[in-house]
This record gives structure tokens, C-alpha cells and sequence, in this order.
């Protein structure tokens, strides 16, 4: 391997991560946006659900945003192919993350719930991962290029199996991790709900997962004999198993980290099936958009890669900080400022 | 209207939008570090209240800032894939390091701030304070290099026709980052001081909280005439780089159309590109001569040193940089007057003075706008100066009909948020800060 490969290679690594960050950290102020309308009872169930992400939301963004300036950074070919050729889709992903910023400020006052915010909140949080993660399987199954080197995203991308049952397991996944992480925030009738809510989820999604996994993958080329494709379906499905084992009482603390190794899996999964590609091409033998061909030089790679790996140790760091104060019960009641 | 021409006009809007929220921030987190500074150190309630205020106002502001600040990394790639292609290995480096070193700290801290002031010590929530305040500043930082790179670009080669970094500092600290960055930082902070005493007058003129808001509108009014001083200084500073580095950009901005001796100074008038001339001129003869060199009779470079086709659109940016000059003397004359009634200690009785700086909260927004107009205009017919044209650097496999979708619902998207955010901060305003005023 030359040096330029290795540098390639862990920038591409650094990307997965960062996105990896992102889905567990941000994905459970998804899911509570999903879930918030469907297993609140009252506007006291909602704020708790609320507190559970208000101070952490836009710190969980930055992984998102620290992917995209790096992905534009290491691979700028890629960035600039992939930006126009998803033009209006990519506007309509940012125009939804911008209003769900919005609504969630708008809809928890500190003393009520206000209902229009909330249901956009919850319409946004839904649609976001949802278009989100689909666009990405998209990318996984195979996508057209034509004769200028766009890609074009055709009918047969879309509507074929693969990207439409891992999209929907994923979002499932979300669920169950967004759950996992209430599991620890909340009690009484309100946690039994999640946890009723969890076992149905668990059941479909370890039988659509395995589904999933085999659509996705089927016809792409090489794909089977990829170890870290196999490793990450066995440890989304170790992850899962042994979440059902610690939906018991004295073993709840354990579902978090168990639905972030799932989640950990899925992104072994897209890392494995893309690699050495950023997109993969719908027909073997169309051009190729390469980690080794769309790549910056050698130094700018080094220093997107040495800043980036630092820079997430300080951030995961300062993560645990926040979450660790921020976490305990508060002194005195007081109000929320927004 | 062309892809590239459509494509201006979008990302002259968002970043316009955008940088509006970018700007209060900076000027609210000064705000907000003094007086958790200063509740630290004297443990008066009242700065913790006027602070607990400010950090709502903020807490606004600043998720509308990251909000509107998603489309930014969207245009380069899908709008200026050429650019990014071109220069991403230089430019997406400045990107990656405001990432991570600022909106990351931002981002996190905040949440401190939001809701952490019960459950953390005094010394922690400072902390958050004073990282929110770094983490802005650096990210003003970051983004300003990064344009200052495109105005004045160093420490790049070209290689296989795209840009390859050859000297990090240098790109980084290129010939214009370090005055730039001074100048957009302290127009931030006249921004603050101008929103601080803006809201105070609102409060003073309804009477409400008045002890807490004499105290912020005090503590304003002497930083609010020594920083629009500063920044008629740090700008002539900036116009003295651009002589040297970028000088035609320079002569459209001082309406210099032909080589002179002895220039003068034009305060107003009409630019008429097309003739050569400045109608209805007015301003101060051999002026601009000794500003530049300090000699009355020194020779002041004109456009017609440069090929025509690579004048910037003199019109636009004469017009917006004279703007600009007239709405920084207009700030500065409302600081001296605000300075004379506080040593005549007649800050808190003139209505009419609290009337001002209430319609004055727009003026440093407005002349910021303008003066980034002026810069961005400026640097045309380049995106980066002398290596990139703009009509060489927009995206070519994207139909304008796209943008033209894109451009038409950004453009109500935000109007309707424009109108979302200001109910929301009008809002936060009006109800004021927690809690009544203690009487000492």
C-alpha cells in the first residue's frame, strides 16, 4: 500500500465514523421526533421527551456538518459530482433539517407544547432520516452515470427492493435506539409504552433486517467475499439479539450501548459495500468515482485526516462532559430559557 | 437568466440571510462573557439577569444561524462544483478546521448555557461562556481566511489544473486575512453594542427593568464610539492592503477611473462606469492621495491600468462601499452624541436620543450587508482573483431551470422565516429578562 492509499483509506475511515456519530447521536433526536406523537399521552409526556434532547441537539449536528467539510476537504471530485447530481433531492434533505431546527425551538416554550410546531417537528424528523438514509442506500445499490459523468438518479435506482427495506429497517433501528436512550430518561406509564413500543419494533426488524441486509447487497460485484460486510451484518445482529436480553429491569442501562453496536453494524455494512467507491456505479464497468481518483493531494489529505481524528477525540470528549453535567438532576426547578 | 447568473443570486441571498445571524451571534457572546465575567466576579443578580437575557436572545439567533447555515457547503458543491473541484483541496481545509474547532465548541457550549445554568457551578457556566465566545470568533475566523484566500490567494500551486496546497500558514494567513478578520469582527461587536442599546432604549422608553437596562446601555454606549472609530481605522487599514495586493478592486471602490495625481476623496456621487466619470461628485481634493501615501500630490492607480474586461462592476460597488462609509459616520456621530449626554449625565432623561438608537439597531446590519456586497462584487470577474472566473467556476452538468426552482423557493422559505425569527426575537425583546429589578 503507497502512502497516498493509506491516507485515502483513512479519510474515507474518518467520513464512516463521523456519520456513524452522527446516526446515534442525532438519531435519537430523530426518533423523538418520530415517536413524540405517537407514544405521548399529555403535554407533560412530551416535555419530558423534550428535555431529553433540547440541550444536545445542535451538538449533535456538528458530526453531520464535520462529515461534510471533510468529505468536501478529502475527496472534492466526489463532493462536486455528487452535489449537482442530487441537486434539488439534497435541497429538499436541507430544507427539511432547517425547519425541523426551527419548529423544535418553536414548540417547546418552557410552559406548553404549541401543536403546529410540533407537527412539524415530528413531519420533518420523520422525512429527514427517511430521505436521508434512502438516498444513501441509492447510492449503495448502484446509480447511473451518463455521458457528461453526472449521475442520474433513474427509476430502476429507486424502486428497486434493496434501497426501499434497508431504508425502512434502518428507520426501525432508529426507533429502537431512540428508545433505548428514553429507557434511561423516563418512568412510569410513559417508559412502559416505549418499552411495549420497543419489543414490537424488535420483532419486525429482526426479521425484515436479514431481508434487508441480502437485497441490498445481491448483484453488487464482489460483495459476498468483502469480511467487513459479513462483520458488520453479524454485529447488527448481535446488537439486536442482545438487546431483547436487556429489555429487563436491572439490564436496561445496556440497551443504548447495544443499539449503537447495531447501529455500528449498519455502518460496517454501507462502508463495505461502497469501498473502495464513494458512489457506487449501476452497471459494471461505467466510470468509477474512487476514493483513489476523486481524492485531494497528498497534504491536504494528511491534515484534513491528523485535524480530523484530534479534532473528534476533543468533540467526543467534550461530548461525554456535556452530557455527563447536564445529565443530572437539576438543583432547583427552573424554567428552560428558550 | 444563465446557470452562473442564477446561481450568484442564490448564493448571494443565503449568505446574506445567513451572515445577518452570524453576526448577531458575535456581538451578543462579547455581551454575554462580560457579564458572566462579571457575575463572577461582584455575584450581582442583576448582571446574571441582563446575562440569562441575552443568552435567549442568542439561543434564537443561533439556531437560525446554524439553520440557514446548512445551505452554505450545499452551493459550493452543487452550484460551484467547478470551484470546489478546483480548489476544494485548499478551500475544504478551512472548512473542515471551522468545523471542528468552532461550531463544534459553539454548538456544545451553548447547551450549557441554554440549560445549564442550575445544574453547573459559576466557573463552569463561564467556561461555556467564554468558549461560545471563542468558538464564534474562531469560526468568523475560519470563514473569513477562507474568503480572504479567494480575494488574495498564497500557499497553493497549481498542479494537473487544480490547486494544490503548498504552505498552510500562508494560505491561512494570506495577505488580507489578519485585517479582514479585524474589521469583520469588530463590526460584529458594533452590532452588539448597537442591538444592546437599542433594546435597552425600547425598555427605558417603556419603562420597564430600567436599573437593569440603564446598566446595559451604560456599559454600551463608550465601546460603541471607540469601535465605530476603530473600524473607520481598520478599514482604511484594509484599503491600504488592497493598494498594494488588489488595487483595482481599490480604484472601483474610490470611483478612480484614470491615473492621477493628487486623487481626490469622493464622500458622494453617482459612478457612471460606462463614461469614466462620477456624476454630481462630491468630495475632498488630494485626499485620497494622502490617505494612500501620505502625500497630497502622490499618483493614485485608476481602472484604466487593467484591462477592461476584468473591472469589477464599478456602479455596484462604489455605491455600496459609499453606503457603507455614510452608515459607519451616521453610527459613529450617534456614539459621540450618546457619549456627550453620559458625561453630561443626561444619558437616561432624552427620549428622543433613546428613539434613535432604537431605529439605529438596523444601521450596522445594513452597512455590514453592504460592505460584504461591496467585497464579493468587488472581487468580480473572479471567484478566486487571478486564477478562477466566475463563469468558469459554476457548476456545468445542472440546468438553470434547477437553480431557477431552487432560487424561487429559498427565496419564500425565507421570507416566511424572516418573518418566523422576527415574532420569535420581537417576542423575546418585548417580555424582557426573568424576574424584577432589586432594589440596592
Amino acid at each position: 500500500m503507497d502512502i497516498i492509499t493509506f491516507w485515502q483509506i483513512m479519510a474515507f475511515s474518518c467520513i464512516i465514523f463521523m456519520m456513524f456519530m452522527y446516526s446515534i447521536l442525532d438519531g435519537f433526536d430523530l426518533g423523538i421526533g418520530i415517536l413524540i406523537g405517537l407514544v405521548t399521552e399529555n403535554d407533560e409526556e412530551k416535555k419530558k421527551l423534550f428535555a431529553a434532547i433540547t440541550p444536545y441537539w445542535d451538538g449533535n449536528e456538528v458530526w453531520l456538518v464535520i462529515a461534510v467539510s471533510t468529505l468536501f476537504a478529502a475527496f472534492p471530485a466526489a463532493y462536486s459530482t455528487m452535489l449537482p447530481s442530487f441537486y434539488l433531492p439534497f435541497l429538499g434533505i436541507i430544507i427539511l433539517f432547517i425547519c425541523r431546527a426551527i419548529s423544535l425551538d418553536f414548540t417547546y416554550g418552557g410552559s406548553r407544547i404549541s401543536k403546529i410546531p410540533l407537527a412539524v417537528f415530528s413531519i420533518t424528523s420523520f422525512l429527514a432520516p427517511l430521505f436521508g438514509i434512502f438516498f444513501l442506500t441509492v447510492i449503495v445499490s448502484g446509480i447511473t452515470i451518463d455521458g457528461t459523468g453526472a449521475f442520474r438518479v433513474t427509476a430502476g435506482n429507486i424502486l428497486s427492493p434493496g434501497p426501499i427495506v434497508f431504508t425502512a429497517a434502518w428507520l426501525l433501528l432508529l426507533l429502537l435506539h431512540t428508545i433505548s436512550y428514553l429507557a434511561c430518561k423516563s418512568d412510569g406509564m410513559l417508559k412502559e409504552r416505549l418499552l411495549r413500543c420497543a419489543k414490537r419494533l424488535w420483532t419486525v426488524n429482526m426479521a425484515l433486517f436479514p431481508v434487508a441486509f441480502v437485497l441490498l447487497c445481491q448483484g453488487l460485484p464482489g460483495i459476498w467475499e468483502k469480511p467487513v460486510i459479513w462483520l458488520g451484518a453479524a454485529i447488527t445482529i448481535s446488537g439486536m439479539g442482545l438487546h431483547r436480553i436487556a429489555r429487563k429491569p436491572h439490564l436496561e442501562k445496556f440497551m443504548f450501548p447495544l443499539s449503537t453496536l447495531a447501529m455500528g453494524g449498519m455502518w460496517l455494512i454501507i462502508a463495505g459495500a461502497l469501498f473502495p467507491n464513494i458512489v457506487n456505479p449501476a452497471q459494471q464497468g461505467n466510470a468509477l468515482m474512487t476514493i483513489y481518483n476523486s481524492s485531494a493531494p497528498l497534504n491536504t489529505l494528511k491534515l484534513v485526516v491528523l485535524f480530523a481524528m484530534a479534532g473528534m477525540a476533543a468533540i467526543i470528549a467534550f461530548v461525554l462532559f456535556t452530557y455527563g453535567i447536564l445529565g443530572k438532576k437539576r438543583k432547583k426547578s427552573s424554567e428552560v430559557l428558550l | 437568466m444563465d446557470f452562473t447568473t442564477l446561481s450568484r443570486m442564490q448564493f448571494g441571498v443565503t449568505i446574506g440571510f445567513h451572515y445577518l445571524f452570524a453576526l448577531s451571534t458575535l456581538g451578543l457572546t462579547v455581551y454575554i462573557l462580560l457579564f458572566e465575567s462579571l457575575y463572577l466576579i461582584k455575584a450581582e443578580i442583576e448582571y446574571r439577569r441582563i446575562s440569562d437575557f441575552l443568552i435567549r436572545l442568542l439561543a434564537v439567533i443561533f439556531v437560525f444561524g446554524v439553520a440557514t447555515g446548512f445551505m452554505m457547503p450545499f452551493a459550493f458543491g452543487g452550484n460551484w462544483s467547478r470551484f470546489s473541484n478546483f480548489a476544494g483541496s485548499v478551500f475544504g481545509i478551512q472548512l473542515v478546521f471551522e468545523s471542528i474547532t468552532s461550531f463544534a465548541l459553539e454548538a456544545i457550549a451553548l447547551g450549557i448555557l441554554i440549560f445549564g445554568r442550575d445544574q453547573v457551578s459559576k466557573k463552569i457556566f463561564w467556561l461555556s461562556a467564554l468558549l461560545v465566545f471563542v468558538g464564534s470568533h474562531l469560526s468568523a475566523f475560519w470563514i473569513v481566511s477562507a474568503n480572504s484566500w479567494m480575494q488574495t490567494p498564497a500557499g497553493y500551486a497549481i498542479v494537473d489544473g487544480r490547486v494544490v496546497l503548498t504552505g498552510f500558514w500562508e494560505a491561512i494567513l494570506n495577505a488580507t486575512t489578519v485585517i479582514r478578520f479585524l474589521h469583520v469582527v469588530v463590526a460584529t461587536w458594533i452590532a452588539g453594542t448597537f442591538l444592546a442599546a437599542g433594546i435597552s432604549a425600547y425598555h427605558l422608553l417603556k419603562h420597564s427593568h430600567e436599573k437593569l437596562f440603564r446598566r446595559l446601555l451604560r456599559i454600551s454606549i463608550v465601546p460603541m464610539l471607540i469601535l465605530t472609530l476603530f473600524q473607520a481605522f481598520s478599514g482604511h487599514l484594509h484599503l491600504l492592503k488592497l493598494i498594494k495586493h488588489y488595487p483595482e478592486k481599490d480604484a472601483a471602490y474610490e470611483g478612480i477611473f484614470h491615473t492621477v495625481k493628487g486623487a481626490p476623496l469622493y464622500a458622494l456621487g453617482i459612478p457612471d462606469a460606462a463614461n469614466e466619470t462620477i456624476h454630481f461628485a462630491f468630495g475632498l481634493p488630494y485626499m485620497l492621495s494622502f490617505l494612500e501615501s501620505g502625500s497630497f500630490t502622490s499618483e493614485v492607480k485608476g481602472l484604466d491600468e487593467f484591462p477592461r474586461e476584468l473591472w469589477p462592476p464599478v456602479n455596484v460597488i462604489f455605491t455600496t462601499f459609499h453606503l457603507m462609509v455614510m452608515f459607519g459616520v451616521a453610527m459613529i456621530i450617534i456614539g459621540a452624541v450618546g457619549n456627550y449626554l453620559k458625561i453630561k449625565k443626561k444619558l437616561f432623561t432624552q427620549r428622543w436620543y433613546f428613539l434613535i438608537l432604537l431605529y439605529a439597531i438596523p444601521l450596522p446590519y445594513l452597512a455590514n450587508e453592504l460592505g460584504w456586497i461591496g467585497t464579493e462584487m468587488g472581487r468580480q470577474p473572479w471567484v478566486i482573483y487571478n486564477l478562477l472566473r466566475t463563469e468558469n467556476a459554476s457548476t456545468i452538468c445542472l440546468p438553470a431551470s434547477q437553480v431557477a426552482i431552487s432560487l424561487s423557493f429559498i427565496a419564500v422559505f425565507y421570507l416566511i422565516l424572516s418573518v418566523i425569527f422576527l415574532k420569535k426575537f420581537i417576542g423575546v425583546i418585548k417580555t424582557g429578562p426573568a424576574g424584577a429589578d432589586v432594589e440596592v
